[in-house]
């Protein structure tokens, strides 16, 4: 186990473009995807607040890519916290292509901002990032430097 | 009689001498070398000879009881009776845990415990009024390689607080320090710069023994306290740790010992801080001084968790803070307690590597209440000066975007005065909707006013913050006042800075803000070519004529009133205004049989009317001023005008201006020659050029200064003319001024 969330998907077709390899936007799907399945797998109670005010702002998004995916690859997406504020936190997503004789081989490379907020939709206020949220992502911060 | 183990080196020797010195006791040292075969020691003990102190150094082991007893009754026969203990001795010879046996145990716990219990029982406990013992951070946090070390000092800690117990009328104070750079264990074991790989940092020799002295000072100090730089990643450290408050420059603490310091980091780019887009100058963002001085302020209230205001003391804005318009700049705000009441702090950026301070304050607690006082407003009787902020000043002499355009009306502006209505603005939306929201020192955009409105003052440069001696801030008594009442005067001026005191009150005159000593630098200096507004101009003339034939004369221009009445109502009317003006209060203007205005007594003044403006000038000796728009005139018609002066004319064509404009020169010098109670016929000569668009002209004792500048509401150049006699005084003046600049060049040094 790694310093990191692990979420395994595989390629389909619905993702790949005309020339069949995979449009860059499914890339920040993926690491949305990713997002959520941590949160339901190790912060069931940050779901329980999110249904009640608590909202995560992405603030920022990016990614870099390094090789081309297509229909079928075995992709496994990893995400890290790099920074954590009072307010904001930081994950990094790496983005491997699972070979099939072994090995893996680095993809692609995201970032993401995210914001605690809390309140009603039209007068939310930041908010410090809830402990249930640090404590599920207690594992997954090695790479965080104070 | 203070007795020292351990003492004749290191930390203990420093502190020893310290303790000695500050109470003027005699010092018995303890230790097993001999000074003649240890140069340190002797250097040591001939230092604290040196300073005044009384010393006497015994040889004894201080793990046997018996050299123990005998070394002290032999220094107590020479010095008197022990009354203060410092046990500094300890040994510290790091192994791994598995190679720890009781011989090592028993080695390190000798000097540490042993030590402790030799001297005591050789002294006489109930006549001790001071035990200090040196004991180890270690004991508390443990360190790798050092179990039998850190047991040590957890017991001696135990058997101070004991001893504590025991003897209640003897002080105890068990140090448990941390790592000393320079001297001390961990210089010897070459630990430092391991630790400072983990974050650790040293305690310097001098704030070590400073650290002493105020605890050995503060009665409520407890028997066993822990002296320390920062302690980085030590996991076995617990500190009190508040939750820091949500503020905005205090989203990412790096470095946190509450109530000691702390740094923090924000990213700053015109998305997350959209004022910045307000601030814009030469095609760099710049983090506005006000904004410098609220992140201090959230660092210091974050930092030691008081949330009453602060003054803000020697404020400095060293180098600007830039973020590139289309990126972002990391800024780190950093904080120290540094007394009960006093943080010190500093600003660094990415853009210079973090390498260099770009503002940097001291925030003062509990200094007590505002004071009120001078720089007053302008007394009634004066209309509103003809400035209309948002149009005339805004996008025009001043950078300022819509956040920070709070200027309202001038009730005056003048070279060396500023009295205006500013607003406060709640809801201006600072920062971007998911970043905290709370100003601590009240709205940012009132506080920018307080800084631009004197750009009225220096209208031909860009006036930039470059300190401040103290802001009293208002905080949020500022929220949504609308017609809040800001006066600046003019302290002094030194080449190209200008030192201002500021107050601002509220609609109903209470003083809500006050700033002592801030200092403007003018760049981006322009020349006079205008188009000005008439308002403005009177304040550059003003200073400029005062640059150039080295005499004060007070000067308006004021736009002409073209309601009032016939063309002699008109220009009395301006006159009586631009005099007021000048002289900051209304004026009765008395007028000669052959028309010349004068005041009933006090200074002379002269005034002219021309291109839609009316040009006063007052001043208490000599003084004449015209105005008059440039007419295109063939060479015939100029001869006509000038008569005898036309060859000057030429000179100053020569020199580089327009025939129009030279004639018009030479016409206005003569109408100041003829105003001044001389003849137009008189000699004129022409003297110098200056700078840009002014011409200064000489006749006799009497100089002219004329600009050929350029007014907004009027389509053609005008020359405006300043005529003054030479000043008597100046000679004196400027001893006057030599002798105050020393005076504040003194205060200056004092203050740091």
């Amino acid at each position: 186990m790694g310093d990191y969330f692990e979420h395994l998907h595989t390629v389909g077709f619905e993702e790949t473009n005309l020339v069949g390899n995979v449009y860059y936007v499914n890339y920040l799907r993926w690491q949305g995807r990713c997002r959520e399945m941590f949160l339901k797998l190790h912060a069931p109670a940050v779901l329980a607040e999110l249904r009640e005010d608590l909202k995560l702002f992405t603030l920022k998004v990016d990614c870099e890519f390094f090789a081309e995916l297509t229909a079928f690859d075995e992709l496994a997406i990893r995400m890290s916290l790099v920074d954590l504020a009072q307010t904001q936190l930081e994950f990094s997503f790496e983005y491997v292509r699972l070979e099939p004789g072994g090995g893996e081989t680095l993809v692609a490379r995201g970032r993401q901002r995210v914001a605690c907020m809390r309140g009603p939709n039209t007068r939310t206020v930041p908010a410090r990032v809830p402990d249930s949220l640090l404590r599920a992502l207690e594992p997954y911060a090695t790479r965080l430097r104070g | 009689m203070l007795l020292v183990t351990g003492g004749g080196k290191g930390i203990t020797a420093e502190c020893a001498l310290a303790m000695a010195v500050d109470s003027g006791a005699r010092l018995a040292v303890l230790g097993r070398s001999d000074p003649a075969q240890d140069e340190e020691l002797a250097a040591n003990l001939a230092r604290m000879s040196e300073c005044g102190v009384t010393v006497r150094y015994g040889r004894a082991d201080v793990t046997d009881a018996d050299q123990v007893r005998r070394a002290v009754a032999e220094l107590t026969g020479a010095l008197g009776p022990v009354t203060a203990v410092l046990h500094g001795a300890g040994r510290n010879e790091p192994a791994p845990l598995s190679t720890v046996d009781n011989e090592l145990i028993r080695r390190t716990f000798a000097p540490k415990l042993d030590g402790l219990d030799a001297v005591l029982a050789a002294v006489e406990p109930p006549k001790l009024r001071l035990l200090v013992t040196f004991g180890s951070i270690i004991g508390r946090a443990g360190l790798r390689g050092e179990a039998h070390y850190a047991t040590a000092n957890e017991w001696l800690a135990g058997r101070s607080a004991g001893f504590a117990a025991q003897y209640p009328d003897c002080r105890v104070l068990c140090l448990e320090w941390s790592v000393w750079s320079g001297v001390g264990m961990g210089e010897r074991l070459s630990v430092i710069e391991s630790l400072t790989r983990d974050g650790i940092t040293a305690v310097p020799p001098d704030e070590g023994v400073a650290v002493l002295r105020r605890l050995l000072a503060d009665p409520d100090a407890p028997p066993v306290v822990v002296v320390g730089g920062r302690t980085g990643d030590i996991d076995t450290v617990r500190y009190d740790q508040p939750p820091l408050p949500l503020l905005r420059f205090v989203e990412r603490p790096l470095v946190r010992y509450h109530g000691v310091e702390l740094v923090a980091e924000v990213e700053l780019n015109v998305g997350s801080d959209p004022y910045l887009a307000d601030h814009l100058l030469d095609g760099n963002l710049l983090l506005p001084a006000v904004f410098g001085m609220e992140a201090m302020s959230q660092v210091a209230c974050a930092l030691t968790g008081r949330t009453e205001l602060p003054v803000i003391e020697h404020a400095e804005f060293l180098r600007p803070i830039v973020i590139p318009p289309g990126g972002s700049a990391t800024v780190r705000v950093a904080g120290v307690v540094v007394e009960d009441d006093l943080v010190e702090l500093a600003i660094r950026s990415s853009d210079t590597g973090f390498a260099a301070e770009h503002f940097r304050a001291r925030l003062r607690y509990g200094a007590g209440a505002l004071p009120d006082g001078p720089p007053e407003p302008a007394g009634a009787g004066l209309p509103d000066v003809a400035l209309r902020p948002e149009t005339d000043l805004y996008g025009e002499i001043l950078f300022q975007g819509a956040r920070f355009q709070r200027l309202r009306r001038y009730h005056r502006a003048a070279a060396r005065s500023v009295d205006a209505e500013v607003a406060a603005l709640d809801g201006t939306g600072w920062f971007a909707g998911f970043l905290p929201d709370t100003l601590l020192l009240g709205d940012p955009g009132v506080r920018d006013a307080l800084m631009h409105g004197n750009q009225v003052c220096v209208p031909d440069a860009t006036l930039l913050p470059a300190s401040v001696d103290r802001v009293y801030p208002a905080g949020s008594r500022l929220s949504d006042e609308k017609d809040l009442r800001y006066c600046a005067v003019e302290r002094s001026r030194d080449g190209d800075t200008y030192t201002y005191d500021i107050a601002l009150r509220s609609g109903t005159g209470a003083i809500l803000e006050r700033w002592d000593g801030l200092r403007l630098r003018a760049v981006r200096k322009r020349d006079g070519a205008g188009p000005w507004v008439a308002p403005l101009l009177g304040p550059y003339l003003e200073r400029t004529v005062e640059d150039l034939l080295g005499v004060p004369v007070a000067v308006a221009v004021e736009p002409d009133d073209e309601s009032a009445g016939d063309m002699v109502a008109r220009r009395r009317a301006g006159t009586a205004l631009a005099a007021g003006r000048a002289l900051g209060h209304p004026v009765h203007i008395t007028y000669r049989p052959d028309g010349r205005p004068g005041l009933a007594e006090g200074p002379s003044l002269s005034a002219a009317h021309g291109a839609g403006v009316t040009l006063c000038a007052v001043r208490a000796g000599t003084v004449g001023a015209d105005v008059e728009p440039v007419t295109a005139r063939d060479a015939a018609d100029w001869q006509g005008l000038v008569g005898a002066h036309a060859a000057l004319v030429d000179q100053v064509v020569d020199a580089g201006d327009d025939a129009d404009i030279a004639g018009t020169r030479v016409w206005t010098a003569m109408e100041c020659l003829e105003k001044a109670g001389r003849s137009a016929r008189d000699p004129l000569a022409l003297l110098s050029v200056p700078r840009p668009g002014w011409v200064v002209f000489t006749s006799g004792s009497l100089r002219i200064a004329t600009l050929s500048t350029t007014l907004r509401d009027a389509p053609d150049p005008v020359v405006f003319a300043v005529l003054t006699d030479e000043d008597r005084h100046t000679e004196e003046d400027r001893h006057t001024e030599e002798d105050r600049h020393t005076e504040e060049d003194r205060h200056t040094e004092e203050d740091r």
